[in-house]
């Protein structure tokens, strides 16, 4: 069974493996909770406010109230519906992604999501 | 382009019938002349009898310098020379088509993941990686 493009062009054949799996549950439904956090108001503002806090610390910066917030707004993080959703839709549209990667790297001898995560200076 | 049909038959695929299209993806990626011509350099670059003795030897000064890391390192004789064989590696013409060949492999690789980043909007290298990491 194939639902793409097999005739040689591979960036054609790229971009319709890309809509098979935006369509697969696993991405829709990440794409779907992205889309909810990135319009719910008070979500953004616990992860900006998160996001702050962190640099903060990064840069040593917290003081003795900031701690205290900084638990606030990390309890706030884990109990927000909207970002709690995202966050495991995340993590179950990246175990699914694995599996694809390892689908593709076992037929072709060599990692490809590494090999393509080579320019970013990770490896 | 993808049917309006296909796109309805898609929806109700199963995570299995998605990782054989991946195989079929791979089948693809594995046909490719790029692909193809990164593994010809790989298999030349085996062949290659100095290719091959090259890369022995500084494999071997790399051990070396890898067990006098533990007695203060290499002597600065022996560090050129450790350069030096480097050097021989890189300048090897089966070597050299076979780093180029990657090279090319990499970008290719790059522009196809970041196709697929762009449509899933999600990261393809990164999220692929176990535990956040990549290597």
């Amino acid at each position: 069974m194939s639902n793409f493009n097999q005739n040689g062009d591979v960036r054609k054949g790229a971009s319709e493996f890309a809509q098979i799996l935006r369509s697969s549950r696993k991405i829709s439904a990440f794409i779907e909770a992205q889309e909810k956090l990135n319009g719910d108001a008070e979500a953004k503002n616990i992860i900006d406010r998160f996001q702050t806090m962190q640099q903060l610390r990064a840069t040593g910066s917290l003081r003795g109230q900031d701690y205290t917030e900084m638990v606030q707004v990390q309890q706030q993080l884990q109990r927000n519906p909207v970002i709690r959703d995202f966050i495991q839709t995340q993590q179950n549209a990246a175990d699914f992604l694995q599996t694809v990667n390892m689908t593709i790297s076992q037929i072709l001898g060599i990692d490809f999501g590494a090999t393509a995560g080579k320019g970013a200076g990770s490896c | 382009m993808l049917l309006e049909k296909d796109a309805e038959t898609i929806l109700m695929m199963k995570d299995e019938d998605i990782l054989d299209q991946a195989e079929s993806f791979a089948h693809l990626l594995h046909n490719s002349s790029e692909f193809q011509a990164f593994l010809n350099a790989q298999q030349a670059m085996g062949r290659d009898s100095d290719a091959q003795r090259a890369i022995r030897d500084f494999q071997q000064m790399q051990q070396k310098a890898q067990q006098a890391r533990f007695f203060g390192g290499l002597k600065p004789d022996e560090m050129d020379r450790l350069r030096y064989l480097q050097k021989t590696v890189l300048e090897t013409p089966a070597v050299k088509k076979f780093v180029q060949a990657q090279e090319q492999l990499v970008g290719f690789f790059q522009e196809l993941a970041g196709i697929i980043s762009e449509t899933i909007e999600m990261d393809y290298s990164a999220a692929c990686a176990p535990a956040g990491g990549c290597c």
